[in-house]
C-alpha cells in the first residue's frame, strides 16, 4: 500500500513538472515553436472529426437547442408543433438544402456591399471552442485556401470576427462577442467613433464616445476601419439599445446589440484582402482622432 | 498501453461532443465540461495515477484548442484527477450517486481553480457574478450528465482492465 501511494505521488510530481514546462514553453516560445505546431496538429485532428460529428448530430443538436430556448409552456407547444413540422420536412432534406441555398444567396448579395469588396472565401462553422470563457468558432478552411491570421470574417448580416489561429485546412475565428475582442467602431448618424468590446453573452459595449454626441436608440454601429487595419470600414456591427453617461463625465458608452446571431452561425465569408497592414505607416496606428485617413466608409443608414 | 489508447479516444470523443452537440445545448450560455466529467469518472474507477495522467493529457488537449496559456487546463484537470483517484479506496458503494457527487465537486473545483489561474495570469476574467454562475452551472450540468457518462466509462474500464485484478 505504501509503495503504491509513493508511485502515485511520483506520477503526480512528474506531471506537475511537465505542466510547469509546458506553461513556461508556451510563455516564451515564438510562433512556429513546438507548442504552436502541437496546436496546429490538434486543430487538424479535431476539426475534421468535429465536422463529421456535426454532420451526424447537427440536426439533433439544433433541434434540442431550439427546445432549450423555450420560455413558457405555451411557447413550447407552439415551438414543438413547428418543430414537428420541420422534422418531418427535414426527413426529405429539402429544407436543409433550401436553407443552405438561401444562406449562400444572402452571401452572394453581401458581395454587393461596399464592405465586402475584393476576394472572399465562403467557410462553414463546424464547431465551437471548448470553453465557457471564450467565444470562438472552428471553420472548415485554412491556410491552404489562402486564409491568414487576422482576416475579417463576416456573415450576411455583418461583422462576425477575425481569424486568429490558422492551420492548413482549418482555422479558428475569434468572435466579436469575445471579451478579448474589441473593434474601432462608428455611429452611423453622427459619424462619431468609439471602441466596441465584446462581453460574452451580454450585448457589446461601445465606449469612448465623446459626451456631447446625440445618440439615438437603434442607431446602427459599423466598423470605423482603423483598428490597426484589421477590419475594413463600414461593416455593420450592431444597433444601439441603451446609452449611458460614464461617471467621470468625460465619455459616454452605449450598449450595442450585435446584428449577427452568434448562436446560429453557419456559413460565413472570409475577406481575403483584409488583414493587418504590415508596417505600412509606423506611426499610423496611433491615430485616434475620428475619421482620419479613412476611405469613404459606406455608412448604411436605414 | 492499449488501455490508455482507448481511454484517450474516450477523452477525444468527449471533446468532440462538447464542441459540436453541446455547444448548441448551452444553458444560460454555459456548456458542460464533458471532458472533465469523463476524467473524473475514470479517476474514481481507476485511481490517482490514471486520474492524473488522463487529467493532464485531456487538459493539455483542451488547452491546445483554446486561446489561453497552454497548460492551465492541464494543471487543473491533473490535480482533480489525482484527488478523485485518491478517494477511490474509500468508496464502497456502487451507486451512481458517488460519481455524481464526485463530478459535481470536481467540476466546481476545477472551474474555480481555472478561473483563479486565468485571473492570476491576466487572461479573460468574467465579472465575479458571472464566474460563480459558470462554476455552478457547469457543475450542475456535468452532474446531470453523469448517468450517461459513468456507465459507459465503467464498461470501458472493466473491459480493458489488466489481468491482475486487485479489487480493494
Amino acid at each position: 500500500m505504501y509503495r503504491k501511494s509513493t508511485r502515485h505521488r511520483l506520477a503526480l510530481a512528474a506531471l506537475l513538472a511537465a505542466t510547469a514546462t509546458v506553461v513556461t514553453l508556451d510563455f516564451r516560445e515564438s510562433a512556429g515553436g513546438p507548442l504552436h505546431r502541437a496546436q496546429d496538429m490538434a486543430i487538424s485532428i479535431v476539426a475534421p472529426l468535429q465536422d463529421g460529428m456535426g454532420q451526424v448530430f447537427g440536426p439533433v443538436g439544433s433541434f434540442l437547442s431550439d427546445l432549450g430556448s423555450i420560455g413558457g409552456l405555451k411557447e413550447e407547444n407552439l415551438r414543438l408543433e413547428s418543430e414537428l413540422e420541420r422534422l418531418t420536412a427535414q426527413q426529405r432534406r429539402l429544407p436543409e438544402i433550401m436553407r443552405e441555398n438561401e444562406r449562400l444567396k444572402e452571401l452572394v448579395e453581401v458581395k454587393d456591399q461596399d464592405w465586402a469588396q475584393g476576394r472572399t472565401l465562403a467557410v462553414r462553422v463546424i464547431g465551437d471552442g471548448p470553453s465557457n470563457y471564450e467565444w470562438t468558432a472552428f471553420v472548415n478552411k485554412g491556410s491552404a485556401d489562402g486564409i491568414k491570421k487576422d482576416m475579417t470574417v463576416v456573415s450576411a448580416q455583418g461583422l462576425v470576427g477575425r481569424t486568429f489561429f490558422v492551420a492548413k485546412n482549418y482555422s479558428k475565428v475569434l468572435l466579436l462577442i469575445d471579451p478579448q475582442h474589441s473593434v474601432g467602431s462608428r455611429l452611423t448618424v453622427s459619424g462619431e467613433t468609439g471602441v466596441a468590446a465584446g462581453r460574452g453573452l451580454a450585448d457589446l459595449r461601445m465606449d469612448l464616445i465623446s459626451p456631447d454626441v446625440e445618440i439615438s436608440d437603434g442607431e446602427t454601429v459599423v466598423t470605423s476601419g482603423f483598428n490597426r487595419g484589421i477590419y475594413p470600414g463600414g461593416i455593420p456591427i450592431g444597433r444601439v439599445t441603451e446609452v449611458s453617461r460614464n461617471a467621470d463625465g468625460l465619455t459616454k458608452s452605449a450598449r450595442v446589440e450585435p446584428v449577427v446571431n452568434f448562436t446560429s452561425l453557419d456559413t460565413l465569408l472570409v475577406l481575403l484582402d483584409t488583414g493587418p497592414v504590415e508596417q505600412a505607416e509606423p506611426a499610423g496606428g496611433q491615430t485616434s482622432s475620428r475619421g482620419a485617413g479613412e476611405q469613404p466608409a459606406a455608412a448604411d443608414r436605414d | 498501453m492499449k488501455r490508455f489508447l482507448i481511454f484517450s479516444l474516450t477523452l477525444l470523443t468527449a471533446v468532440l461532443l462538447q464542441t459540436t452537440v453541446f455547444s448548441k445545448l448551452k444553458i444560460l450560455g454555459v456548456s458542460p465540461d464533458l471532458l472533465l466529467a469523463v476524467v473524473i469518472c475514470f479517476a474514481l474507477l481507476e485511481g490517482p495515477t490514471v486520474g492524473s495522467v488522463l487529467g493532464f493529457s485531456g487538459g493539455f488537449m483542451r488547452d491546445l484548442l483554446l486561446d489561453a496559456p497552454i497548460g492551465l487546463t492541464g494543471l487543473a484537470y491533473l490535480l482533480v484527477g489525482y484527488m478523485a483517484g485518491s478517494i477511490r479506496p474509500y468508496i464502497s458503494s456502487t451507486s451512481v450517486f458517488v460519481p455524481a457527487a464526485g463530478v459535481f465537486a470536481g467540476t466546481a473545483l476545477v472551474t474555480t481553480l481555472y478561473e483563479i489561474l486565468q485571473a492570476l495570469l491576466g487572461q479573460r476574467t468574467p465579472p465575479l457574478s458571472r464566474a460563480l454562475q459558470v462554476v455552478v452551472l457547469t457543475a450542475l450540468y456535468n452532474t446531470i450528465l453523469v448517468p450517461f457518462i459513468y456507465p459507459p466509462v465503467r464498461r470501458i474500464v472493466s473491459f480493458y482492465r489488466p489481468e491482475r485484478v486487485y479489487q480493494w
